[in-house]
C-alpha cells in the first residue's frame, strides 16, 4: 500500500510535519526537535522505494482523487524528478539532524520547524507535480516560506535580505502565474504531459517560455537574477541558508530542465543561450566571491558560480553535458551543504561571521577543519572529490559541442573558486590562533554526524562515482528522450576520448600524503638566524604546519589576492556599482533579462 | 484583441512600473498585488464566454438553458491564486514594520546595507 501511494507520501510527509511539529511543541520541545528530521527521513525513505521502479524505465503516474489526467491532478514521476526529490529529501534530512543542536538555544524555532517543513513539502511538490498550476502553487509554498524563514531573525539584515528576495520573488512567481495563464488560454489544460503533445511554439507561446526561463532561472539564482542570493542565503539560519545554497537549486534547475526540454521541446534552439548564461554565472560569481570577506557571502558567491556550471551542463543538450551538470548539481548540493554546516559550526563556537576576525581554529576544531576542506576540495574540483568528476564531465561536454572557449572558462572559474577557498581556509583555519579564541572547542555529537556522513559521501561519490551516475544517467534520457550511456564503469569513467580513473589519482595522492607527512617528521625549522638568540623555544623552531599559538604571519582574508585584484580594478568597480543593494537596479535586470530572452527565443524559433 | 487582455497588459505594466520605479515600501507592495490581479484578471477573461451561464450550478430563471457556461477551471484557479497573493501581501507588510524599526524609514533607496 505504502509502495502505490510512495509519490503523495513524499509531499504528505513534511506537509503534515508542518502541522504536527506545534501540536507536540506544545507538550515537549525537545521531542518537537526530531520531528522534522524522522518526517524528511520517511519522505526520503518513500522516494528510494520507487527507484528501482523508475531505473527499469517506468513513469509512475500518480493520479490524485483517482480523477484520470488530463484532468486531475497527476504526480507525475520519471527519473529526473526522482532524482531531484531524492536529493531534497536527503540533504534535508541532514539539514534537520544538524538545526537540531544548532537551534537548541532558541526559544522561538518551533515557528522555524513550521517554515521549514512547509519549505520541504514545496520543494518535493515542485519537483514531483504534473501539473503547471499545482506547480505554481507548490513553487509559491515553497518561495512564501523561504522569505519567512530569511526573515526569521528579524534583524535588520535578515529583514533587508527578505524584502527584497520577497518583492523579486513576488514579480517573478506573477511572472510564472502569467506564463500558465497564457498556457491555459491557448490549449485548455495544464497537464504537462498534454501540453508537451499540443504545444506549436506560437508567438504566445515564446512569451511564455520567455516567463518561465526568467522565473526558474531567478529561483535557481542565473547571473543578472542573482543578486538576492548573496544577501538571503547568509541572512538565513545556518539549516536553511544550506539548503537554500545548494538544494533549492535543485528547484530551479528541475523546472527549468522540465520545461526547456520536456514541455516546450526546445532545448536546440535555446541550448547556446542557457549554456552562455550558465558560463557568465560562473564567471561572474567567482569574481565576486574573489573579494569577499565574510564566511557565508563567500560561500553564497560560490553557491551562484556553482550553479553557473550546472546551467551551462543543462544547456548544452548533450547527453553528456546534462549528465554532468545534473550530477553536479547532486554534487554541489552535497558539499556546498557541507561548508555552510563547517561555516555554521565556526560561528556556533566563535560567533563571528567575519573572516578577518578568525584565524588558527585548525587545533581547537579539528573535525570542523577537516570536513571544511574535504568540502573546499571537492568544490574547487580536486581529485578524488565528487566535484571533479562532475566538473570535468562539463570540461569534455563544453570540448565535445565545440564551445572551447566556455571550456576555458570553466576551468578559469575552478581556479578561482580553489583560490578563494584557500583564502578561506587560511584565514578561518589556519594561521596564528587568535588569543580571544583559546577556549574554544569542538562542535556537539549531532552536528558532527550530518558533517562527516556528507564529507564521506564526497569522497565515495568521487571515487566510485558509478553508484549515482545510474541515477544520474537514467535521468538525463528522461530530460533528452534518448538513451544515455555516460560510460561508467566501476573503476573509472570512459568518455570517447578522455579517461579517468580515481584509483591512480587516489594513488598519486596517497604518494603525495607520504611526502608531507615525511617533510614533517623529518624537516627543519626555517627560523631566521636573528631569533635564535631568544632564549625560549617558539614555534618557529618547529615544521610549521598551521593553529600554531604564535607565528608572526597572518594576511588578513580579504587582501590576500591584491595583487590579482588590483589590474582588474575597473571591472570590479563596474560589478560593484551593479550589486548596489538598490532594489529597482535588480528589478530592472529581472525585466531586461525577461526581454533579452524574449528577442532571442523571437530571433530563433 | 480582446479589450479584457488589453486592459489587464496595462494594469501588469502599471504594477510592473510601480515595483521598479516607486521608492515606498508600501507602493512597491501594492505595486506586487496589481500585478496579481493582473494576471488573475487574465485567467478569468480567459475562462469567460460572452453571455454565458454561471458555471455548475443551474439556475433557470436567471440564464436561458441553452446559455454555454463559463469555464470553470480559471475561477478555480483564481481563488488560490488570491489565497496565495494574500499572504504574499501580508508577509511583505509585516516584514516592511520590520525593515521600519530598523532602518526608521520607508525609502527603499536608504534601505542598503547589503551591498556587494
Amino acid at each position: 500500500m505504502i509502495t502505490e501511494h510512495a509519490p503523495i507520501f513524499m509531499v504528505l510527509l513534511p506537509l503534515s510535519a508542518a502541522f504536527i511539529t506545534p501540536l507536540v511543541g506544545l507538550g515537549s520541545g525537545r521531542l518537537r526537535d526530531y520531528i522534522p528530521f524522522l518526517a524528511f527521513v520517511g519522505s526520503l525513505v518513500c522516494g528510494l522505494t520507487m527507484i528501482s521502479q523508475v531505473l527499469s524505465g517506468d513513469v509512475i503516474v500518480y493520479a490524485l482523487g483517482n480523477r484520470s489526467p488530463p484532468y486531475g491532478i497527476t504526480l507525475y514521476v520519471d527519473a529526473l524528478s526522482l532524482f531531484a526529490a531524492c536529493v531534497a529529501a536527503g540533504m534535508a534530512s541532514f539539514s534537520a539532524l544538524y538545526a537540531v543542536p544548532y537551534m537548541r538555544k532558541d526559544p522561538r524555532r518551533g515557528k522555524f520547524y513550521t517554515l521549514f517543513c512547509l519549505q520541504i513539502a514545496g520543494i518535493s511538490g515542485v519537483v514531483l507535480t504534473g501539473d503547471m498550476f499545482n506547480l505554481y502553487v507548490f513553487f509559491e509554498i515553497m518561495s512564501v516560506s523561504t522569505y519567512a524563514l530569511v526573515s526569521y531573525h528579524r534583524k535588520w539584515d535578515s529583514a533587508e535580505a527578505a524584502f527584497k528576495l520577497l518583492t523579486l520573488g513576488g514579480v517573478v512567481s506573477t511572472f510564472i502565474l502569467f506564463g500558465v495563464a497564457l498556457l491555459y488560454a491557448q490549449y485548455q489544460t495544464l497537464n504537462m504531459v498534454d501540453l508537451t503533445s499540443k504545444i506549436v511554439m506560437s508567438s504566445v507561446d515564446i512569451v511564455a517560455l520567455a516567463f518561465f526561463v526568467v522565473g526558474f532561472g531567478f529561483k535557481a539564482g542565473i547571473v543578472p537574477l542573482h543578486f538576492w542570493a548573496a544577501d538571503s542565503y547568509p541572512a538565513a539560519p545556518t539549516p536553511t541558508g544550506m539548503l537554500l545554497a545548494g538544494t533549492f537549486k535543485v528547484a530551479g534547475v528541475y523546472l527549468l530542465a522540465r520545461v526547456l526540454y520536456v514541455v516546450f521541446d526546445a532545448m536546440d534552439a535555446t541550448s547556446p543561450m542557457i549554456a552562455t548564461f550558465g558560463v557568465i554565472t560562473a564567471f561572474v560569481g567567482v569574481m565576486m566571491a574573489l573579494v569577499q570577506h565574510d564566511f557565508k557571502r563567500l560561500l553564497s558567491y560560490h553557491a551562484v558560480s556553482q550553479l553557473g556550471y550546472i546551467i551551462a551542463g543543462i544547456g548544452l543538450a548533450t547527453p553528456l553535458g546534462v549528465s554532468g551538470g545534473l550530477f553536479h548539481l547532486m554534487n554541489n548540493a552535497v558539499y556546498k551543504g557541507l561548508l555552510f554546516l563547517c561555516a555554521g559550526a565556526v560561528f556556533y563556537r566563535i560567533g563571528t561571521w567575519d573572516l578577518d576576525r578568525m584565524g588558527g581554529l585548525s587545533k581547537k576544531m579539528p573535525f570542523t577543519t577537516f570536513c571544511f576542506f574535504i568540502g573546499a576540495l571537492a568544490i574547487s574540483g580536486v581529485p578524488p572529490f565528487n566535484g571533479f568528476v562532475s566538473k570535468w564531465m562539463l570540461y569534455v561536454g563544453t570540448y565535445q559541442k565545440e564551445y572551447y572557449f566556455f571550456t576555458v572558462v570553466l576551468i578559469l572559474a575552478s581556479v578561482g573558486t580553489l583560490s578563494s577557498f584557500l583564502k578561506a581556509l587560511d584565514s578561518a583555519f589556519l594561521g596564528q590562533l587568535k588569543e580571544e579564541f583559546r577556549e574554544v572547542k569542538d562542535v556537539p555529537f549531532l552536528m558532527k554526524v550530518p558533517m562527516g556522513i556528507l564529507a564521506v559521501t564526497c569522497i565515495i561519490f568521487g571515487v566510485y562515482p558509478r553508484l549515482p551516475l545510474t541515477l544520474v544517467g537514467k535521468a538525463s534520457s528522461s530530460l533528452l528522450g534518448v538513451p544515455v550511456d555516460v560510460g561508467a564503469y566501476n573503476l573509472g569513467l570512459n568518455l570517447e576520448y578522455a579517461y579517468w580513473s580515481p584509483v591512480m589519482i587516489s594513488l598519486v595522492l596517497l604518494f603525495l600524503m607520504a611526502f608531507v607527512f615525511l617533510t614533517l617528521r623529518t624537516g627543519k625549522a626555517l627560523a631566521p638566524e636573528s631569533d635564535k638568540s631568544d632564549k625560549k623555544p617558539d614555534a618557529r623552531d618547529d615544521v610549521y604546519i598551521c593553529g600554531e599559538e604564535d607565528y608572526y604571519v597572518n594576511i588578513g582574508g580579504s587582501n590576500l589576492y591584491y595583487g590579482i585584484m588590483a589590474p582588474l580594478g575597473r571591472f570590479y568597480r563596474y560589478l560593484k556599482s551593479e550589486h548596489s543593494g538598490l532594489l529597482q537596479n535588480y528589478v530592472f535586470w529581472v525585466v531586461f533579462t525577461l526581454v533579452v530572452v524574449i528577442v532571442y527565443l523571437w530571433r530563433v524559433v | 484583441m480582446n479589450i479584457d487582455y488589453i486592459v489587464c497588459t496595462i494594469v501588469f505594466v502599471i504594477g510592473l512600473y510601480a515595483v521598479m520605479v516607486k521608492k515606498n515600501l508600501i507602493k512597491i507592495v501594492v505595486g506586487l498585488s496589481l500585478m496579481d490581479y493582473a494576471v488573475q484578471y487574465f485567467l478569468i477573461a480567459t475562462g469567460y464566454v460572452q453571455g454565458g451561464s454561471p458555471p455548475i450550478v443551474v439556475l433557470p430563471d436567471v440564464t436561458s438553458e441553452t446559455a454555454v457556461m463559463v469555464d470553470p477551471l480559471p475561477q478555480a484557479l483564481v481563488l488560490t491564486s488570491i489565497v496565495i497573493g494574500l499572504s504574499v501581501t501580508a508577509l511583505a507588510l509585516s516584514i516592511a514594520i520590520v525593515l521600519y524599526r530598523h532602518y526608521g524609514t520607508l525609502d527603499i533607496t536608504e534601505i542598503r546595507g547589503l551591498k556587494e
